[in-house]
């Protein structure tokens, strides 16, 4: 009878664990691997299980439970997410160490009924957690296979309870003979194992398929995903293309009148302070100032929109500093010029620069200290080769009435702006000269020494 | 003032802004002609009778650039950009083609002069238009067309031997710094630490912009004509 039981359950096991195998090697998918080991042991488990009765060692008695007891772990591994398998790791390996605990307490007596209860309880435990392994795997979810997975393993937890409870009563008791449980025992073991093993299998389809389906979805987000970049991108290209149209409009069409106005107001200066007509020459030079004001407004727009350009297109050439510096302060009118002192060594110094940047950069750092500087108070600019950093600083200093009034504020972002509300600007000079600074790789400082406001423009070489 | 002697050329496609500008260099002792386009410029084949030429780059026909490179073919006269072109391009391509210097408009009468003078000083003190270079290896000297040298020490006139012989394109850090026997380890600048030093050495001595351009992380390479004798 025993041979017979054996035969049938060997067989299907072996069957179930091929097709196993099969898909294994198939798809590759982990948890299929998982069940394969664990029907490897089953099968082995299966052997020492229809042993003769009479014939069982102590390596037998600690091997079985063993085998059967890594069977359903490995199922549980193959269900179960890792995170899961991590936390109940102690009560499964408590639930073995009990096991083996259990069959040496009951050694050589093996067929102490109390023991062998207890035995299967342990057993229901483990194949609780399996149950309570497969509702908590979201990415199985609760579909057909898993339900049926789930029901086998429930049915399971009955046989291996209802076991229990016959080895107390079964054969001295009122329920069964010894060959009545393993009988029904074996029956219940082959049931369930059958049904587990089909539930399993259709787990893996259905988890496949939806795999499947989300990768369709996927791809077509992906795709939808690509097409508004794609959209936006254009769009982007086209505000670009606009701005540079505009920037085009106001290079060309703004500032070259702007230009020329400027040029005309030069020559009338250059008139009237030859004829000597003080009251006209300031009102010209008010006009021609507040033409310069508005082309530095542009230039600095005009930068600022096209900085990002400018990194990607950077040629600097060998320049003479001081000669930049002092074209720059020639951009201001006589009284705000005269207000500037350029310092520099006599010996010849040059940087590696953009000349049109760095003139933008030192224009903006002068007007700043022009504007913000006490009436008629001097602007010193020192240039000097910082030989340790191995760069030029430019040192913009002025005397301020109260210059700690930057502390705690970032003057160098965009649209910060002086103390003083009288004093127009749109926030943007320091800001581009701090830009432009990067660009060269320098950097753009400021500090207040001994009651003068002091802006360090360092390029490195 | 400047020289009254200096004879000036103006091209300008904006006749108004070049008769101010002729106006004002005419009031300070220039003697100053303007032309509208590259093309009556090249027609009046007066490019020899002038000292200084005042250049805008977006000329009709014969764009600024282009008459750049004509005129520094066979004048070694003082070119000066005013340009309202503000993208780096526009420097870049003035600059290679041989202009002293570049002003981006709107410019003052006074920065113009200012920039003259500035040329004016750099062609007095030797080699007017482009300036070149000879690294004479047996002298251990760099020899600038202005007449000024720089001596060099053993590991300068290697360094820049390797520099001129691997041309514009240049040469990496590592082999660099391997060549002249510099370590580089880590975050040493001991290498940019030395092209600093002959940078300097050169520009004092010759007072003319060193010929050695940073390739940003790169390396370095030779800018300009310079030759090995």
């Amino acid at each position: 009878m025993y041979n017979q039981v054996w035969m049938v359950h060997f067989w299907l096991l072996l069957a179930v664990a091929s097709t196993i195998a099969a898909l294994w090697l198939l798809t590759g998918k982990r948890s299929l691997k998982y069940w394969f080991l664990s029907d490897i042991v089953a099968l082995a488990s299966l052997t020492l299980f229809y042993n003769d009765p009479e014939n069982r060692s102590i390596i037998h008695l600690i091997a079985f439970p063993l085998f059967s007891w890594l069977m359903i772990y490995l199922r549980l591994v193959a269900v179960a997410q890792q995170e899961f398998v991590q936390s109940i790791q102690r009560y499964a390996f408590g639930c073995a160490a009990g096991l083996i605990a259990i069959r040496l307490a009951i050694y050589p007596n093996v067929d102490s009924p109390s023991l062998l209860a207890a035995n299967s309880f342990l057993f229901s435990i483990l194949a609780i957690m399996m149950l309570v392994a497969i509702l908590r795997n979201k990415e199985w979810g609760v579909t057909f296979g898993s339900i049926l997975v789930m029901l086998s393993t429930f049915i399971y937890v009955l046989v291996s309870l209802f076991r229990g409870v016959s080895m107390i009563y079964g054969p001295t008791g009122i329920f069964m003979n010894t060959q009545t449980i393993y009988l029904s025992g074996s029956t219940g073991i082959i049931v369930t194992a059958v049904a587990a093993h089909l539930g399993f299998i259709i787990m893996v389809f259905e988890k496949m398929h939806r795999s499947q389906m989300l990768s369709v979805a996927q791809i077509a987000r992906e795709a939808a995903g690509r097409e508004q970049a794609e959209k936006r991108e254009l769009e982007i290209q086209r505000v670009s293309e606009e701005q540079k149209a505009l920037i085009e409009v106001l290079t060309h069409e703004v500032r070259q009148p702007l230009n020329n106005a400027s040029a005309a107001l030069q020559s009338i200066t250059h008139e009237l302070a030859v004829d000597k007509a003080p009251r006209h020459l300031e009102a010209v030079l008010r006009a021609q100032s507040v033409i310069e004001n508005v082309s530095t407004a542009l230039s600095n727009a005009l930068i600022a929109a096209t900085i990002l350009e400018r990194q990607q297109k950077f040629y600097p050439a060998r320049c003479e500093p001081v000669a930049i510096a002092e074209i720059v302060a020639l951009d201001f009118n006589s009284p705000d010029r005269k207000r500037i002192r350029i310092v520099a060594a006599n010996a010849p110094l040059f940087i590696t620069v953009d000349p049109i940047l760095m003139r933008i950069a030192l224009r903006n750092l002068f007007d700043n200290a022009l504007r913000y500087g006490l009436a008629d108070s001097e602007v010193l600019v020192e240039i000097y080769e910082d030989e340790a950093r191995m760069g030029v600083v430019f040192n913009i200093s002025n005397e301020e009435t109260d210059p700690t009034w930057s502390d705690g504020v970032d003057i160098f972002a965009r649209r910060v702006r002086g103390a003083s509300p009288k004093i127009s600007g749109s926030g943007m000079g320091l800001y581009i000269a701090a830009e432009i600074a990067k660009l060269h790789k320098g950097s753009l400082t400021t500090h207040v020494a001994g009651g003068h406001r002091v802006f360090c423009l360092f390029l490195g070489d | 003032m400047a020289a009254d002697t200096q004879r000036l050329c103006i091209i300008d496609d904006d006749k108004d802004y070049g008769e101010f500008l002729a106006d004002f260099l005419r009031s300070q002792g220039f003697d100053v002609d303007l032309f509208t386009s590259g093309a009556d410029f090249i027609r009046d084949g007066t490019a020899d009778r002038y000292d200084f030429f005042l250049i805008d780059l977006g000329l009709p026909g014969i764009d600024g650039v282009d008459l750049i490179i004509l005129l520094r073919a066979k004048s070694r006269a003082g070119i000066i950009i005013i340009s309202g072109r503000m993208g780096p391009d526009a420097f870049n391509s003035g600059l290679s083609a041989g202009a002293d210097m570049f002003l981006n408009k709107p410019v003052r009468f006074d920065q113009v002069l200012q920039a003259i003078k500035t040329v004016s000083r750099r062609i007095t003190t030797g080699d007017g238009g482009q300036t070149s270079w000879t690294l004479s290896v047996r002298a251990s000297e760099l020899k600038c067309s202005n007449g000024l040298a720089a001596q060099l020490t053993a590991l300068e006139l290697r360094m820049l031997q390797l520099l001129a012989e691997a041309g514009e394109g240049g040469i990496d850090r590592m082999s660099l710094s391997a060549n002249v026997s510099i370590q580089e380890t880590g975050s040493s600048r001991n290498l940019d630490a030395a092209v600093f030093r002959l940078r300097k050495k050169i520009e004092q001595a010759t007072q003319r912009p060193a010929p050695i351009r940073t390739l940003h992380a790169i390396g370095y390479s030779i800018t300009g004509q310079v030759s090995i004798d």
